[in-house]
C-alpha cells in the first residue's frame, strides 16, 4: 500500500522537479492561448468568452485548459524558487540570469492578472482600476509605466499585446535562460497535460455573471486585496514588494546563517499571506465586509462540465438570434411572457433575478444553484437589489418595522417581564427561546417581510411575508393556469410559458394576510370584525364573511376611504412600508400620513416633478403622472403624496392607484375646528367608527400541545396558547399622547386607545418553576382602527361614555339631586382578581392613572382633572342636545359658561 | 618607460565592450524621452471631453455611471469621479445615503467625503459646464 502510494504520488502526482512541472504548463498555457485567440475579441471581451461558454464547448475546453495550466504554472514557480532558494539546486547562476530571473516574478504576476483582466467581468474590470492606481503609485515613472503595461481603464488592447507577447516573451527567454530549454521531457507533458484535461473538463475557468455583488480579485491576490482594505497609504504595497523581492536575490548570495534567517521571514511571511487569503477567498462579502456566509455565495470549485459533444446547431442559433440579453437561460426561455416592462428578461435576462448559471446551455448545469422565487429578503441583495437593480431598497427594507417587528418584539417581551418599555432594537431574526420570544414563535413570528416565500402561486389571504414578493408579486389568470397545470405533472413535463409579474400593482390582498392580525386594520378597513363564532353557527350569511383561514367576521361599517374605492398604497408609500433607513420602535413612528396632509384647509405646499427624489420620480414615471404635476407633500416626512396633485384652480385631487378613480380631496368640516375645546383632538379620536377589542385574555404554555415555530418554519411540541373571553366592535377609547412625534408641536394630543394588553400570563405553565408569578398587565395600546366615517362621533360618546373615557363598559350616570348631584359609574364587566378593576378598564373610576398604563412610553389615561373636564361637559349634556346653542358655545369658553349657569343646573360634587 | 606608460593607458583605456554599455545606457536618456511624449500624447488624447445628457426634470438622487456619480440634492448638482479615491475601484452603489466601494469597504457621503476606510482622501470632483439643447439638460466635463 505504502510502496503503491509513493508511486502514485512521484509518477503522477508530482512526476518531476516543481520547475520541469512549472515548464509544462506554462507550454500548455501558452498553445492553449494561441487557439484562444481566435475566439477572443478584445473589444467585447467579456461578451466573446460568454458566446464561447455558450456556444463552442471545444473553446471552452481550451479555456478552461488556459486556465487551470495558468494557476499552476504560477504554483509550480513559486515552490521552484523555494526549491532552489531552499536547495541550491547545486549550481550557483550567473549573477545577472538571478537577477532577471527575480525580476521574471513580477512578470509572472503580470501575466497571471493580465490573463484575469482580460475575462473583462465584473471583477476584471475593478481590477484593472485597482492595479492602474497601485503602479500609479510608482514614484517617478508610475504614471508611464501604468499606462504602458494596463493601458486605459476599459481598454483591454495594450494589456492584451503584453499578455500574449511581452510577458510571455520575456518569460520565454528567461526560461532558457537559466533552464537551458524551453521543452519538457515527453512523460512529465503527458502527465500534465492528462491531469490539467481532467480538471479543465470538470471546472470551468471563472466568470463573474456581473450580478454577485462581491468583488474579488484573483486567488492569489485576495490575501493583498485584504491587506490593501487595511492600508490608507497602499503605496507602501511596493516597498513591501520589493523588500521581499531582495531578499529572494539576496538568500543565495549571503552567508548560510543569514541564509536561514531570510527563508524564515519567507516562509513565516507566506503563512500570514496563506491565511490573510483563505480569510478574504471565504470570509469577505460585499463591500468587503465579514461574512460567515460567503462559502456559499463563493465557492469556485463546483464541478461544471464541459458538454464534450457539443452544443446543437439549433441551440446556437437561437442563441444567435436573441434580440435582448445574451445569457444561456434565454436559449430556452425566449418564449416566456407575462412580466412588467422593467423586468422583461429580454432587457435583463433570467439570471439577475433567478441566479443559476447563465453560461450554459445545459439543463441541469443552468439550473444549479437556482433561486427559485426571488425576493425573499434572504437572497434579495443578490436578486432584486444587485448594484444595477433595487440596492438601496432592499437594503431600507431591512430597517422596516415590517422585517423588524421591534415594536412587537419590544412590547412582547415588557409584557412578559423581560425587559423594560425602552427603545432598544430588536430584530425578528435575533429572538431566542425566552417565554416571550416563544410566545413571539407560536403566536406571530411568521408576519415579517423576511418570512420566506417557499411555495409557487399568488399571494393569498394565508400568505406571510415573503420579502418583494410579498407586495410586488402579481399572478395573472394565464399565469396562473399555468402554475396549475404544471403543479400536476412531473418536472421533466412541465411547461413554463406564463411568468408571474412584479409591479407597482399592491393591492390590498397584498397586505391582508399580515393585517388581517392583531390591529386587523386589513379586515376592519373592509368592515368585517372578527368574531369567535364557528361556521356552523352563522344562519345570516348577509352579515357574516368566512376567510380562507377560516375565521368568521362580522359586518361593520367599512372605512369612508375603502368605500371611496382607496387602497392601502393610497396612503401608504414606499418609504413607509419599505422603510426610509432609520429604525423605529413603533409603527406609528414609520407611519408618515397623517389625516391633515390630505384633509386640510388652506394653500399646501407642493412639490414638482423635478424636484422629487428619484425613487418617487421613478413610481411617478412607470404610474405615467403627467410631467408637469403639482404633487402634494407628507407634511411628516416631506416626501411626495405622488397620487395627488393640485390644479390651477387650487383644487386637490387623489387618483387611486388601483381603481384610477379620482377623487377630491375634502377640508376638514368647520366643526373640527370650532372654538378651543377640541383643539387637541386628533382626527381620530371623533372619526373612528368602532375598534376591535378583546376582553379576558390568558396566555398559557401548553407542553403537550403540538405548535408550530413560525419564525424557523417548523413543527414542535408544545405552544403558548391564547383564551380570549369575547371580541368587541366598539367606539374606541380615548387617551392623552404626549409624544412629541405625534402632537405636532402640541403639548398633547387626543387619540384613540384599544385595550391589546389586559391580559394574565400563565409563566409557571412554561419554565415549571414553582412560585413563578402569574404576570397581570393592563395596558392599552395606542391604535388607528382604520375605520373612519365622515361623521364625527357625537358630544355624548365621548362625554357620557364610560368606555371613551376609560373606565370600561356599564352604565355612567349622573345621579341629581336638587341642584347638585354626582357620577355614578356601574361596571358592565367583573372586577379583575388582580387590580380590583372592571376587565375591560383602563383606569379606575375618578382614579389617576398609576404605573405604566401602556404599551409604549409618552402616552396614558386621562388624568382626574381631565376625567373630571370631559364629565363636567357629560353633566351638560345630560340636558342640553348636543347641537343646542348653549352646547356650541361651551366649545369657545367653557369656564366662562359654568360661572353664569341657570338655577336649573346642577352642579357636579366630586 | 614609455612602453609603462602605454600600458597603464591602455589599462585605462575603454574596452569597445564598456562603451557600448555606456552607450546604451545614455541612449536610454533620449528613448526613455520617448516613451514618455508616446504616453503623454496618448494619455491626453485618453483625457476625453464628455457629455452627460441629462432630464430636466431629473429627480433628486445619484446616478451611476462608468466614470462618474451624478449626485442631485434640491437643484444642486454635483459630479464625482466613480474612481474610488484609495485605488481606483468603481463606486457603483449606495447604501443608507452613503456612496460604497465594492472591493475595499471604503464609505463616502454624498459630498464625496470619506467617512470609513481605507480611503482618506475625498473622491475628485469633477468640474462641469451646462447648457441646454432642445430641453434637455447636457453637461459637459472632461475624465
Amino acid at each position: 500500500m505504502k510502496w503503491a502510494l509513493h508511486k502514485i504520488s512521484t509518477r503522477f502526482l508530482k512526476p518531476d522537479t516543481w520547475g520541469a512541472l512549472a515548464l509544462a504548463h506554462f507550454l500548455i498555457c501558452a498553445v492553449s492561448g494561441v487557439f484562444l485567440a481566435i475566439p477572443y475579441d478584445v473589444q467585447n471581451a467579456y461578451e466573446s468568452i460568454v458566446r464561447l461558454l455558450l456556444t463552442n464547448p471545444a473553446g471552452s475546453f481550451v479555456r478552461n485548459l488556459h486556465y487551470w495550466s495558468a494557476q499552476f504554472f504560477l504554483i509550480f514557480t513559486l515552490l521552484h524558487t523555494w526549491d532552489f532558494l531552499t536547495s541550491g539546486y547545486g549550481f550557483k547562476l550567473k549573477k545577472g540570469v538571478w537577477m532577471r530571473l527575480v525580476f521574471s516574478l513580477i512578470f509572472v504576476f503580470y501575466v497571471m492578472i493580465s490573463g484575469f483582466i482580460l475575462k473583462a467581468d465584473h471583477d476584471s474590470q475593478q481590477a484593472q482600476r485597482i492595479l492602474q492606481a497601485l503602479v500609479s503609485g510608482l514614484p517617478l515613472f508610475g504614471n508611464i509605466l501604468s499606462y504602458s503595461l494596463i493601458g486605459e481603464d476599459g481598454d483591454f488592447q495594450i494589456l492584451y499585446v503584453h499578455h500574449i507577447a511581452t510577458a510571455t516573451i520575456f518569460l520565454i527567454i528567461v526560461i532558457f535562460e537559466h533552464a537551458k530549454t524551453i521543452w519538457t521531457n515527453a512523460r512529465t507533458f503527458f502527465i500534465i497535460i492528462l491531469q490539467v484535461s481532467v480538471l479543465s473538463f470538470f471546472f470551468r475557468a471563472p466568470l463573474h455573471d456581473n450580478l454577485n455583488p462581491v468583488v474579488k480579485g484573483p486567488w492569489y491576490f485576495v490575501g493583498l486585496q485584504e491587506i490593501l482594505h487595511w492600508m490608507s497609504h497602499p503605496d507602501w504595497i511596493f516597498v513591501l514588494t520589493f523588500t521581499f523581492l531582495a531578499i529572494i536575490w539576496f538568500i543565495p548570495k549571503t552567508k548560510a546563517s543569514t541564509a536561514v534567517y531570510l527563508r524564515k521571514v519567507l516562509y513565516f511571511s507566506f503563512l500570514i499571506y496563506l491565511i490573510l487569503t483563505c480569510m478574504a477567498y471565504f470570509f469577505r462579502g460585499e463591500n468587503w465586509q465579514w461574512d460567515w456566509k460567503m462559502r456559499d455565495v463563493y465557492f469556485p470549485f463546483q464541478p461544471k462540465t464541459v458538454e464534450i459533444i457539443g452544443t446543437s446547431d439549433s441551440l446556437i442559433a437561437r442563441y444567435n438570434h436573441l434580440d435582448g440579453k445574451k445569457e444561456g437561460c434565454l436559449v430556452c426561455h425566449s418564449e416566456m411572457t407575462g412580466f412588467s416592462p422593467a423586468h422583461d428578461p429580454l432587457a435583463i435576462g433570467c439570471a439577475t433575478c433567478h441566479l443559476g448559471d447563465p453560461y450554459t446551455v445545459n439543463k441541469t448545469q443552468a439550473h444549479q444553484h437556482m433561486v427559485l422565487i426571488p425576493g425573499n429578503l434572504g437572497n434579495a441583495h443578490r436578486t432584486c437589489g444587485t448594484a444595477q437593480c433595487h440596492p438601496e431598497i432592499t437594503n431600507r427594507m431591512q430597517t422596516s418595522l415590517m422585517t423588524t417587528m421591534n415594536g412587537v418584539i419590544n412590547v412582547d417581551r415588557f409584557v412578559f417581564g423581560e425587559s423594560g418599555l425602552d427603545e432598544i432594537h430588536s430584530h425578528i431574526a435575533r429572538i431566542g427561546h425566552s417565554a416571550a420570544d416563544q410566545h413571539l414563535r407560536d403566536l406571530c413570528a411568521n408576519c415579517h417581510l423576511g418570512n420566506p416565500k417557499t411555495d409557487f402561486g399568488a399571494v393569498s389571504q394565508l400568505s406571510r411575508g415573503g420579502g418583494c414578493n410579498a407586495c410586488h408579486l402579481n399572478y395573472s389568470p394565464a399565469a396562473l393556469n399555468n402554475l396549475q397545470e404544471n403543479s400536476a405533472k412531473s418536472i421533466e413535463e412541465t411547461s413554463w410559458n406564463f411568468h408571474p409579474s412584479l409591479s407597482l400593482n399592491i393591492t390590498d390582498d397584498h397586505c391582508f394576510g399580515c393585517h388581517s392580525r392583531s390591529g386587523r386594520i386589513a379586515t376592519n378597513y373592509q368592515g368585517w370584525h372578527e368574531t369567535l363564532l364557528e361556521k356552523e353557527e352563522v344562519t345570516d350569511w348577509e352579515k357574516y364573511h368566512q376567510f380562507d383561514d377560516e375565521r368568521i367576521f362580522e359586518k361593520q361599517i367599512p372605512d369612508v376611504h375603502h368605500q371611496k374605492g382607496m387602497a392601502c398604497v393610497d396612503c401608504h408609500n414606499s418609504y413607509e412600508t419599505m422603510g426610509d433607513g432609520n429604525l423605529y420602535p413603533h409603527k406609528e413612528f414609520q407611519v408618515k400620513v397623517r389625516c391633515e396632509d390630505c384633509h386640510f384647509r388652506g394653500t399646501p405646499k407642493t412639490i414638482s416633478t423635478s424636484s422629487l427624489d428619484q425613487e418617487s420620480g421613478k413610481i411617478a414615471q412607470l404610474r405615467k403622472y403627467p410631467a408637469d404635476r403639482q404633487f402634494l407633500v407628507f407634511e411628516k416626512s416631506g416626501k411626495a403624496m405622488l397620487n395627488t396633485f393640485m390644479k390651477d384652480d387650487g383644487k386637490k385631487w387623489l387618483i387611486a392607484k388601483n381603481s384610477g378613480d379620482t377623487l377630491p380631496m375634502l377640508p376638514p368640516a368647520s366643526a373640527c375646528s370650532q372654538g378651543n375645546a377640541h383643539k387637541n383632538l386628533s382626527c381620530e379620536a371623533c372619526h373612528t367608527s368602532w375598534v376591535p377589542q378583546c376582553v379576558g385574555c390568558h396566555n398559557a404554555y401548553e407542553k403537550n400541545t403540538p405548535g408550530f415555530d413560525m419564525l424557523e418554519n417548523r413543527d414542535k411540541m408544545g405552544a403558548w396558547v391564547e383564551f380570549t373571553g369575547r371580541f368587541l366592535a366598539d367606539l374606541p377609547v380615548l387617551g392623552v399622547d404626549e409624544r412629541p412625534e405625534m402632537t405636532s408641536g402640541k403639548a398633547k394630543k387626543i387619540s384613540t386607545f384599544a385595550n391589546g394588553m389586559v391580559l394574565s400570563v400563565d409563566l409557571q405553565s412554561f419554565d415549571g418553576k414553582a412560585g413563578t408569578k402569574e404576570i397581570f398587565r393592563r395596558l392599552h395600546a395606542p391604535v388607528s382602527a382604520h375605520t373612519t366615517i365622515t361623521k364625527g362621533r357625537s358630544c355624548k360618546s365621548c362625554h357620557n361614555n364610560p368606555l371613551a373615557i376609560g373606565y370600561g363598559r356599564g352604565k355612567l350616570e349622573f345621579v341629581s339631586t336638587g341642584n347638585a348631584g354626582r357620577w355614578q359609574f356601574t361596571p358592565h364587566f367583573a372586577e379583575n382578581k388582580h387590580d380590583g378593576l372592571p376587565e375591560d378598564a383602563w383606569i379606575g373610576f375618578l382614579k389617576e392613572p398609576n404605573g405604566i398604563t401602556s404599551t409604549r412610553t409618552g402616552v396614558r389615561p386621562f388624568n382626574i382633572a381631565e376625567q373630571k373636564r370631559m364629565l363636567e361637559v357629560g353633566v351638560c349634556l345630560s340636558c342640553h342636545e348636543e347641537d343646542s346653542k348653549v352646547m356650541i358655545a361651551t366649545l369657545e369658553d367653557f369656564d366662562g359658561l359654568l360661572r353664569r349657569i341657570s338655577a336649573k343646573c346642577s352642579i357636579v360634587l366630586w | 618607460m614609455k612602453n609603462d606608460k602605454g600600458e597603464k593607458w591602455a589599462a585605462q583605456r575603454l574596452t569597445r565592450k564598456d562603451f557600448f554599455k555606456w552607450a546604451s545606457l545614455v541612449l536610454l536618456v533620449p528613448f526613455y524621452k520617448l516613451w514618455q511624449a508616446t504616453v503623454n500624447f496618448e494619455q491626453a488624447a485618453g483625457v476625453k471631453e464628455r457629455e452627460l445628457v441629462i432630464n430636466p426634470m431629473l429627480n433628486d438622487g445619484i446616478q451611476f455611471t462608468d466614470k462618474i456619480i451624478l449626485v442631485k440634492k434640491s437643484d444642486k448638482l454635483m459630479l464625482f469621479s466613480s474612481k474610488c479615491s484609495h485605488l481606483g475601484c468603481r463606486i457603483d452603489k449606495e447604501e443608507n445615503g452613503q456612496l460604497v466601494c465594492p472591493c475595499h469597504g471604503s464609505r463616502f457621503d454624498l459630498q464625496g467625503k470619506p467617512l470609513k476606510g481605507p480611503a482618506n482622501r475625498p473622491l475628485e470632483k469633477i468640474n462641469y459646464e451646462t447648457r441646454e439643447v432642445d430641453g434637455a439638460v447636457v453637461l459637459r466635463f472632461k475624465v
